[in-house]
């Protein structure tokens, strides 16, 4: 296909190459156009680039979205990210500084981080979850990029965006320390349990941070005062110190201002970009690029799920899905749990639920016959006339019988997150999001969690909104026997974090049989 | 809009003692206007500037006519006509807009698009109607000295921030006439501040989060707290005593029982103080408060800080209970200072709290007062007081303001 689009296009135009496009000495378009080595993006490229261009700048920066997205989705923390990312970034989308390189050298990096911000643009307009994946990746980039720029440059970058920045003295910070502990201790705490704050060799989160670690933190960090109109998000929620009319914001909060900032920009323009884009179907060049381009950026995410839901299939019925529910995830067990009380589930609950069920194995049969059971057996459950009235349906729609008769899969942890959250009725969605520490810590014992150092940190990665990270983390704690033994035959054991609650289960399926084979 | 206030007049008497009452005639007001209202230094304060300027001329007024209608977008071309206009009209009371690209007179010329306001004072609005949940002594309209305490302490907590957090100078505080102050705020910078900087503005000094649907109060609050909520909270802690457990005696009565109780987080120990509350009926708000602490140690109770949920206790009752919208909206009127509070009688003067705690039952002029004092020289009447300082606040003030427009055009004449 695309060699097709190529040819056409050469008929069109003639390109050489990169130098072509350029006007007037490479400097001096840097220094006008590109003063920066990060950007906002406000203005989009204007002058022309070859199809071949077009997609290879694409490419390499959807490659870095897609690691960043798909490490952000397993709920890998900052400070690893960073770690992870750094090179990778330095290789697909280098941004070198001024004077590094050759000019010429210097001013393609430029342009190619301009033009593939713009094209990604295009394909990642198109939907709501693109959409929130492109400004979240973006926004990473942004705020790694910040990060790796020098005082002068970061200075630079803020005197382009008119903010009446100015950096508050020694003294004059040491005269505001105890204001300032008090206001920024929550962040700064969840900074350093976070490692986006304070190094890591001095990594405190076993503890609770006091207020030394907080001043330790905050002394080294560089606090500017400015007018207290420029950051009204920040005053209305009294997330800074306000003193005299100015605002003291410490840098960590000004990249996330910056990076807020920027989040707000993007998504304004990407839907600015959707409306747009019926105008590009013109360019028939194009299109298919980008579709091809935003496809790439979704495949990634069911193919954990793929790889182990055959294994399991066949011996699961609905008599005895029961005795699986050791293998559950906290989500699943709370559904199963609410069912098993209700005799019920309300919609969100039933579609995530038989989903999973249909994940592990359950056939479409098994699980209407288990559905049956579970909401018209016990006191004060339905009649079975009213279940093949008005639920019936539903589950067979769930698993392509019906309507539309699309193959659903199996729920991921994005794909749950991004429901709304359960009421109190309702037992959907991540129990280490929507459950409060006391209920998620009986709902963790029932699932046979004890009470110790374990449980505890689980509570914290929940506190510091890190879900899969905890989900993980129960995952390890409540198999560890069996990984232990895995491990000791020299079987593989997976590490990466579980993104998926079907991985749970497949995962922990598998440590167990291969136990059993070994055994028999 | 504001809220036409059309009073009713069964409100007028309440239960607590009520202020001094005099509804004037149109004859009254009139005469008012002609000899008293001092319309040049009110010109002058928002013309920030003795030579008229679109500060002035640009602005909005608003009459309240005597027969009830209310009519926008009046405006003037200096302090005279300013006065000409409010004596020939004579309204009950007039109101102070925004100040726009063009006179609001000559709106209907120009395009919607244009008639967006460019500047106005910051003002601030606290009511005693929006206490009426938690005072016991005076519903409605009345107030009493018991009750006024709730507004003293309001002005001392806001009156701190908005100097020391916000860095205003330039802020005259003004009695609403009957139940309420307000407090215009002037300085250059505040005056252009876009909406959503007087949203942060109002959010920030509005901890309790008033216009929330979550009538229960605020719990559960950050820790630490932010400076603004410690320093308001040291102020506070200082009356709850006195105010609440004493004189309102807030939870004296059987009925407020369940309202105590509820917001306590800890269900055993919920349920033990209403048993032993709802058998002993002579049990004071201060016997409650302190059973609380009692009972709390005796059940070993641990799911919750008591020191904690007493100091939100103490924001809850006694933390400013602010009229958002009024501070959000460049487009509100509030009314001017000095106008006549037509249910009253009270004149509604300025004063300076860091001077002199304003008293309304001693401190504010009723028409029928005044004009028993002397017919026609305000100096002679109990105006006086409030009229130089008023004057003397708006003389440092136009002073400041010259000298910020000089220095800003020496800036601009250097380059």
């Amino acid at each position: 296909m695309f060699k097709k689009v190529k040819r056409r296009t050469q008929s069109r135009r003639n390109f050489d190459g990169p130098s072509t496009y350029l006007a007037g000495p490479a400097n001096e378009t840097i220094l006008k156009e590109y003063p920066d080595r990060i950007s906002f993006y406000k203005l989009p490229p204007l002058t022309e680039v070859t199809l071949d261009q077009f997609e290879t700048y694409a490419i390499d920066r959807l490659k870095i979205l897609i690691e960043i997205s798909n490490l952000q989705n397993q709920g890998t923390n900052y400070s690893d990210l960073v770690k992870l990312m750094t090179e990778r970034i330095k290789m697909l989308i280098p941004m070198h500084p001024l004077n590094t390189v050759e000019p010429e050298i210097l001013l393609e990096e430029r342009r190619k981080d301009h033009y593939s911000h713009f094209i990604l643009r295009l394909a990642f307009c198109r939907n709501e979850e693109l959409r929130k994946k492109f400004v979240s990746a973006e926004t990473f980039l942004f705020k790694l990029r910040y990060a790796q720029l020098s005082k002068a440059e970061k200075q630079q970058f803020m005197d382009g965006l008119n903010v009446p920045w100015e950096e508050v003295s020694e003294s004059e910070k040491e005269s505001l320390k105890k204001e300032l502990i008090v206001t920024h201790f929550n962040d700064v705490s969840i900074g350093i349990r976070q490692g986006t704050l304070g190094n890591t060799s001095t990594y405190i989160a076993r503890k609770i941070a006091d207020e030394n670690d907080i001043w330790d933190i905050l002394k080294d960090e560089k606090v500017s005062k400015l007018p207290w109109d420029n950051v009204p998000d920040l005053v209305a929620s009294r997330k800074v110190v306000i003193k005299k009319g100015n605002a003291y914001v410490p840098e960590f909060l000004q990249m996330n201002l910056l990076a807020n900032e920027y989040s707000k920009f993007l998504e304004e323009q990407l839907l600015i970009t959707l409306r747009l884009l019926p105008g590009l179907d013109e360019d028939e060049r194009l299109v298919p690029i980008l579709d091809n381009l935003s496809k790439g950026y979704i495949s990634s995410e069911f193919q954990s799920f793929q790889e182990g839901g055959d294994q399991a299939e066949s011996d699961i019925n609905a008599t005895n899905v029961k005795q699986f529910e050791k293998f559950f995830p906290a989500c699943a067990r709370r559904l199963m749990d609410g069912l098993e009380e209700n005799h019920h589930l309300r919609y969100a609950g039933r579609q995530q639920f038989t989903l999973f069920l249909k994940g592990i194995g359950l056939g479409p049969n098994e699980s209407l016959k288990f559905w049956q059971m579970m909401f018209t057996s016990g006191s004060g459950a339905m009649s079975l006339e009213k279940f093949n009235k008005e639920y019936k349906y539903n589950f067979r729609h769930s698993y392509g019988l019906e309507g539309a008769r699309i193959n659903y899969k199996p729920w991921s942890c994005t794909m749950i997150m991004s429901k709304p959250k359960p009421n109190k009725q309702e037992h959907h969605g991540c129990p280490y999001r929507d459950l409060q520490s006391d209920n998620l810590t009986t709902l963790l014992k029932k699932m046979g969690m004890r009470d110790d150092g374990n449980l505890q940190k689980v509570l914290e990665l929940s506190d510091s909104r890190e879900y899969q990270a905890a989900c993980t983390k129960v995952f390890e704690v409540l198999n560890s026997d069996n990984i232990q033994q895995n491990m000791s035959k020299g079987l593989s054991v997976m590490e990466v974090p579980i993104t998926h609650p079907n991985d749970y289960f497949n995962r922990g399926v598998l440590y167990e049989k291969r136990l059993e084979e070994g055994a028999n | 809009m504001t809220t036409n206030d059309i009073e009713n007049k069964e409100n007028i008497e309440g239960k607590g003692k009520t202020i001094k009452l005099y509804r004037p005639t149109e004859t009254d007001m009139r005469h008012y206007y002609e000899n008293f209202l001092p319309f040049n230094l009110i010109f002058q304060w928002l013309n920030h500037s003795r030579i008229p300027n679109n500060d002035f001329t640009h602005r909005e007024f608003a009459f309240e006519h005597q027969n009830g209608a209310y009519q926008r977008y009046n405006s003037f071309q200096d302090g005279t006509e300013f006065k000409r206009k409010v004596v020939k009209v004579n309204p009950t009371r007039f109101e102070i807009g925004a100040v726009y690209p063009i006179e609001p007179k000559n709106r209907k010329t120009v395009s919607k698009n244009l008639m967006k306001p460019i500047s106005k004072e910051m003002v601030l609005d606290i009511d005693l109607t929006d206490y009426d949940e938690i005072r016991t002594c005076c519903k409605g309209t009345s107030i009493c000295d018991k009750c006024w305490k709730f507004i003293t302490l309001a002005i001392e907590v806001v009156d701190i921030a908005i100097k020391e957090d916000f860095g205003i100078d330039n802020r005259i505080w003004v009695f609403s006439g009957r139940r309420g102050v307000h407090c215009w705020m002037s300085d250059s910078k505040i005056r252009y501040l876009k909406e959503n900087s007087r949203r942060a503005f109002i959010e920030y000094l509005d901890i309790l989060n008033v216009k929330s649907k979550n009538k229960k109060g605020i719990f559960g609050m950050k820790k630490p707290y932010h400076p603004h909520i410690q320093r308001s909270l040291d102020i506070l802690k200082e009356h709850f005593v006195d105010i609440i457990l004493k004189e309102q005696g807030t939870w004296d009565s059987m009925e407020s029982n369940k309202e105590l109780v509820l917001t306590i987080p800890d269900l055993k120990l919920r349920n033990s103080l209403l048993n032993k509350w709802n058998g002993n009926p002579n049990m004071t708000s201060t016997d409650k408060w302190v059973d609380i602490g009692t009972q709390y140690q005796e059940l070993s109770i641990n799911s919750f800080d008591l020191v904690d949920w007493r100091k939100e206790m103490i924001l809850n009752m006694l933390y400013p209970r602010l009229d958002v919208e009024v501070s959000r909206q460049m487009n509100h009127l509030l009314k001017s200072p000095f106008c006549v509070h037509p249910g009253t009688g009270n004149v509604c003067i300025t004063f300076d709290p860091s001077k002199k705690k304003f008293n309304p039952f001693t401190d504010a002029p009723n028409l029928n007062q005044i004009f028993n004092q002397d017919e026609l020289d305000w100096k002679n009447t109990s105006l006086k007081e409030s009229i130089e300082l008023f004057k003397e606040y708006v003389e440092t003030f136009i002073k400041q303001e010259g000298h910020q427009k000089r220095e800003l055009e020496n800036e601009s004449l250097e380059f």
